[in-house]
């Protein structure tokens, strides 16, 4: 009897050592997984934790299809328990490379990675979006982002992302308007002003009555006499050198580029 | 008061200058005759006589040609019949007082004139009725007054010399400055320094279509002026002098800058200058000129008849520029915003 019981221990241990890992296979933060789950890449929303609702989850995917459908870009949330043993900017680049970045879809977006073992998150660029999301404006997003998800409210952290992640984009088209229509003004200013200077060009210039003066003039020195002598001295300015904010970038296992930044919560 | 007009000795039309050959051409049978040989008698005269209109001397003439009466100017001396297109001298206008005694003969020919003007109004915001065949036809040769005069002067100045030294060190740079006074005194001859005898046309446009060469300059023969517009003079010599003793001022300042060429700046602090030997000369010089009217305003064209040089101030148009800035603008903020979508 107590063999049997010592028996029925063991293979309960067995089956706990080999299920125990196994378990952690099948579970949604490895990408193989998710890849067997089947992704929906115009969805927006990936929540392979199960930690959303259905109506959250379908609010924000939503919010996300009117985004991509008005700047052109993807808007991607992928929230899982883990990253599957990778650090969150390869597990978010691959996810992206991966599922994101296929034939038919934009090959422009930005995706909020949420790793809930790790309470950290990164958001990771591609294409047009490392422009419009420097790495200044990353770190403010992951600033408004953290603050609900430190409450675990990760619907709001998802509308956060993607209300400023709209903002970007909308400044930055407004910015685009207002830099067209300056830029327009200034060239046709500057091609009309030459125009003007051109148009203007057109009168001789009357000679001297030097020209009309005879050979064989002659002119005496009468005398020289120094006045005086001043020296004037500027310090010079050593040029410094400077530079604009931008997006700082990195290749992902798959080659592409790929912008973005970190952060916890 | 005669009336002349110089007809060919073989068919009798009339004779016109050819600046190409620099001899006169018969438009009608293709003949050329020189000076000497046009000298022989060809000239036709007819009478005129004067008459007042619109309260301002005119001059009415019969054109030996067709019988036309013609009205002149009164500072006209060669024109054209505006019915027969006779080119006919004015001979009152062109003796006594009123002969020039040399004379620079057109060198640049119409179509030069007429292709420099396309080149002038060749711009985005030249008005189109410049550019307009039938207005460019209206360009003509004109013979204008000048005066010119030949004086020598006695100068005295003062120059204010800067001689200017710059380094630099690793922390500066520098820049030394002595400054020195230079009294010089010199003798200069002034030839040929041209006026314009002519109140009707500008003195400034004048003095910006000069240079004349006048190593081409030619005793005055009236034949020179067939087939060309022709003005005796309206300013007197002495009306133009002061303006001529203040030219040759500005040139002998000219001569003792230059003289100074060490330095690095002249100034002339005081210069004095004692001018004689004044010799004035009546001559006449060739130009070619179109003038247009534009919403009140007039606009001279004006090409020297002898070197090329071209002078014109083009009138703007509003329109023109605001349909320019306004399509540049549009294309430029275009091209931006789709450069910034990319």
């Amino acid at each position: 009897m107590k063999n049997n019981q010592i028996l029925s221990r063991t293979i309960v241990r067995l089956l706990f050592l080999v299920l125990v890992p196994l378990s952690y296979c099948a579970r949604p933060g490895a990408i193989d997984m998710v890849e067997a789950v089947g992704i929906d890449p115009e969805r927006g929303i990936y929540d392979h934790a199960g930690i959303l609702s259905h109506d959250e989850a379908n609010s924000l995917a939503d919010v996300a299809a009117a985004m991509r459908k008005k700047h052109g870009m993807s808007f991607s949330i992928l929230i899982e328990r883990n990253a599957g043993g990778k650090r969150d900017m390869h597990f978010a680049d691959d996810f992206f490379e991966r599922y994101l970045l296929v034939s038919g879809q934009p090959n422009h977006g930005i995706l909020l990675f949420i790793n809930l073992e790790g309470r950290s998150m990164w958001l990771s660029t591609h294409g047009k979006a490392i422009r419009y999301f420097s790495d200044r404006t990353l770190d403010n997003m992951i600033g408004r982002i953290a603050v609900p998800l430190k409450r675990d409210s990760y619907h709001d952290g998802g509308q956060v992302f993607l209300r400023e992640a709209n903002r970007v984009c909308s400044d930055r088209q407004s910015r685009r308007a207002s830099y067209a229509i300056l830029g327009g003004l200034g060239l046709g200013a500057v091609v009309s002003g030459l125009l003007l200077l051109f148009h203007h060009s057109s009168r001789g210039r009357a000679p001297g009555a030097r020209r009309y003066l005879a050979k064989g003039h002659s002119i005496a020195h009468k005398g020289t006499t120094f006045i005086r002598t001043f020296t004037t001295s500027t310090p010079r300015v050593k040029k410094k050198s400077g530079g604009f904010g931008g997006s700082s970038t990195h290749r992902s296992s798959g080659g592409r580029t790929f912008g973005g930044r970190g952060g916890r919560f | 008061m005669s009336v002349t007009t110089y007809k060919c000795l073989h068919c009798g039309a009339a004779l016109q200058f050819g600046i190409a050959s620099q001899q006169w051409d018969c438009g009608y049978c293709g003949s050329r005759f020189t000076l000497d040989e046009l000298s022989t008698g060809s000239a036709v005269s007819a009478g005129t006589d004067t008459l007042m209109e619109f309260g301002e001397e005119v001059r009415a003439y019969s054109c030996p040609s067709c019988g036309a009466r013609i009205v002149a100017a009164p500072v006209t001396a060669a024109t054209f019949c505006v019915f027969c297109r006779n080119p006919t001298l004015l001979e009152d206008r062109l003796a006594g007082k009123y002969r020039p005694s040399r004379i620079i003969p057109f060198k640049v020919g119409r179509a030069a004139a007429i292709k420099a003007y396309h080149k002038l109004c060749d711009r985005p915001l030249v008005p189109r009725a410049f550019r307009k065949k039938e207005h460019i036809d209206h360009i003509r040769g004109v013979y204008a007054p000048f005066w010119l005069f030949t004086c020598s002067c006695r100068a005295r100045a003062v120059l204010r010399c800067e001689k200017i030294t710059s380094w630099s060190t690793p922390s500066s740079n520098n820049t030394k400055t002595d400054i020195y006074e230079e009294k010089r005194s010199g003798e200069f001859t002034f030839a040929s320094v041209p006026a314009d005898g002519s109140k009707a046309l500008d003195d400034e446009m004048m003095r910006c279509i000069e240079p004349f060469d006048y190593t081409q300059l030619q005793p005055f023969e009236q034949q020179f002026l067939a087939g060309h517009l022709a003005e005796c003079y309206d300013v007197a010599a002495d009306n133009v002098l002061p303006h001529v003793v203040e030219r040759v001022k500005k040139g002998v300042e000219a001569a003792f800058q230059e003289s100074a060429q060490s330095y690095s700046l002249v100034t002339v602090q005081q210069c004095s200058c004692d001018i004689h030997q004044i010799e004035r000369e009546y001559a006449m010089a060739p130009l070619w000129l179109l003038t247009s009217k534009h919403k009140g305003n007039t606009y001279v064209f004006a090409m020297n008849g002898q070197t090329g040089k071209i002078v014109g101030a083009l009138p703007l148009s509003l329109g023109r520029a605001l349909a320019w800035f306004g399509g540049v603008a549009a294309a430029a903020a275009m091209l931006i915003a789709l450069v910034m979508t990319l």
